[in-house]
């Protein structure tokens, strides 16, 4: 029987810091790239404003998880700031507070009505956007160097890790876009009353089509180079394959449900023209698409950190 | 106007500037930090502590589990040192052998790379892994890397925790507890650098192995006609068990 040395707490830490970063890498996209259109910026504008908290509220997960709070050294975790190492945690840790500080500050200069494309903060806006896209690509993809550099833990010990993350970060940050859509549908009905121009919601789902694509093909490479391996890999693999204690985990809830179905929804839904996006199919690719997505990247994470650790080298 | 946007620029170079000042001066700060893995790693140290095992006269008593749980007050379920028994084979051709586990002191510890906070550090000196337990956050990053699964998340203390050869013994002139107390001498402990002492004499004349040598670890625990066999090593129809009195049953 294994016991496991990190829980819940650092799935959930996973599936926070790709949300926080995905969110605000597609934000500041909008901002960037696409500020010309109202639909967009407010889309950005919302963006900004949730991209920070998930990355806050990971923080608090992860200092509750810590043994020193456990035992009444509550403050201990500031050890954490005393010091750079070049420990994927350490770099990781400054990482995440860069994070929070500029998606902050870059939510701050959307927070005074009227924020639009052409206000006075727009300079301080677009340098922030690009600081807030460099920092949320980075932290997009360091869960993935915080698992794979580890020799001892031969599931997690893959140069594609850090690509499976940084791909999966990305799609949750369209997921959360798509649901943003959602909501703001309920006061215009229509994708052509929200004046989208080409039509948000079909960029959104085209973008998240290849970037899930991406990450599956990502996902299956994984899988591949790892069984098709020898030694320590291909045996820390067999927890995935068939008969083994995560296959369902993995092949039906996390990338069957979680990601190609929501792949599908959205690849139908991207190539038809916006004003027949409509009904069920609109409902399919803002809602349930979206919610399948986050669905299946915490499933993917917790896959990710119980194999890792119920696996180890072979031999002794 | 003109001076209004001067002053302007004044102030975003004195920023720039005071920013540039204050990064230069928070990594000077950072990066001498005596526990840093970068500034205390020992590639070269003068002595060099080791410990050979001789499982041929191990008999599985576990006087050394005991003594160093005596030694450190180590929690219920957890060890520093623990031993395994390692059983295989089918009636009448079987054999029980006993395998004394440790922190490896790696001469190349992939603890002291991960740790975040530098609580972990290789002392220059002797080239012995410690623990700072005023510096660990109980992270457990370390633990999961250590390939020897030497490492525990203590509860009480909220730290991690290993087998550090005894070092307030090691320091006074003593043998780590494991050592003194072991019954049928099969822990040898002694300084590597010294061809004069008992480990190196036996590593000079005697086959040896240490424990996943494919890590690169380079482990300073050495093992005299250990089995390493595990049970995903059993080939086809033959009987392999490992069992420890460790909570956390199985090797990883």
């Amino acid at each position: 029987m294994d016991e496991l040395v990190w829980g819940y707490p650092i799935v959930f830490h996973l599936f926070l810091v790709s949300l926080g970063a995905g969110v605000l890498a597609v934000s500041a996209y909008l901002v960037l790239w696409r500020s010309d259109d109202p639909a967009a910026f407010a889309l950005a504008r919302y963006g900004a404003f949730l991209a920070p908290l998930p990355l806050l509220l990971d923080g608090l997960v992860l200092i509750l998880d810590l043994g020193s709070f456990h035992a009444g050294y509550w403050f201990k975790f500031l050890n954490l700031y005393k010091i750079v190492t070049a420990s994927p945690m350490s770099i990781g840790t400054w990482l995440i507070t860069a994070f929070i500080i500029i998606s902050l500050l870059y939510a701050h200069t959307f927070l005074r009505m009227p924020a639009g494309p052409d206000d006075p903060r727009v300079g301080r806006r677009r340098g922030l956007a690009w600081a807030g896209l460099a920092v949320a690509l980075t932290v997009a993809a360091y869960p993935g160097f915080l698992l794979s550099g580890m020799q001892a833990r031969p599931f997690w010990n893959s140069p594609l890790v850090p690509l499976v993350y940084f791909f999966s970060a990305l799609v949750l940050g369209i997921a959360c876009k798509l649901l943003f859509l959602a909501w703001r549908t309920r006061s215009t009905p229509t994708t052509k009353d929200r004046g989208d121009g080409p039509g948000l919601t079909v960029w959104l789902a085209r973008i998240g089509t290849y970037l899930s694509a991406g990450e599956l093909l990502l996902v299956i490479l994984f899988v591949v180079f790892a069984h098709r391996g020898a030694g320590s890999v291909t045996q820390a693999v067999t927890v995935i394959m068939g008969g083994g204690v995560l296959a369902t985990v993995f092949w039906f809830w996390a990338v069957a449900v979680g990601l190609v179905l929501p792949m599908l929804i959205m690849m139908v839904a991207a190539f038809r023209p916006p004003a027949t996006l409509e009904g069920v199919l609109l409902k399919a690719v803002e809602i349930a698409a979206p919610l399948l997505l986050l669905f299946g990247a915490f499933m993917l994470r917790y896959v990710f950190v119980v194999a890792g650790q119920i696996t180890g080298p072979v031999g002794l | 106007m003109a001076d209004g946007v001067r002053g302007k620029v004044y102030g975003r170079r004195r920023f720039l500037k005071q920013l540039g000042q204050g990064t230069a001066a928070a990594a000077a700060l950072a990066y001498p930090h005596p526990r840093s893995p970068h500034a205390a790693t020992a590639k070269n140290p003068q002595v060099r502590y080791a410990m050979v095992i001789d499982t041929r006269r191990c008999v599985g008593c576990h006087a050394c589990s005991v003594a160093c749980k005596a030694e450190f007050d180590v929690p219920l379920g957890f060890y520093r040192s623990w031993v395994e028994y390692v059983e295989k084979g089918t009636f009448p051709d079987v054999r029980r052998s006993f395998l004394p586990r440790l922190c490896n002191q790696c001469s190349n510890p992939p603890c002291v790379d991960v740790c975040p906070t530098g609580a972990t550090w290789q002392r220059e000196e002797d080239g012995i892994v410690e623990i700072d337990p005023d510096i660990c956050i109980g992270c457990k990053y370390c633990i999961l890397a250590c390939p020897y699964d030497a490492r525990f998340a203590n509860p009480v203390t909220g730290t991690a925790e290993k087998c550090d050869f005894c070092l307030h013994r090691v320091r006074n002139g003593l043998e780590p507890a494991c050592v003194e107390t072991c019954i049928g001498r099969a822990r040898i402990f002694g300084d590597l650098n010294d061809p004069n002492s008992e480990v190196g004499r036996l590593l000079a004349t005697t086959a040896v192995t240490v424990l996943r040598q494919e890590m690169g670890t380079k482990p300073n625990v050495y093992y005299i006609a250990a089995d390493h066999t595990g049970e995903g090593d059993a080939r086809a129809g033959q009987y392999v068990r490992v069992t420890t009195h460790r909570r956390q049953k199985d090797r990883r």
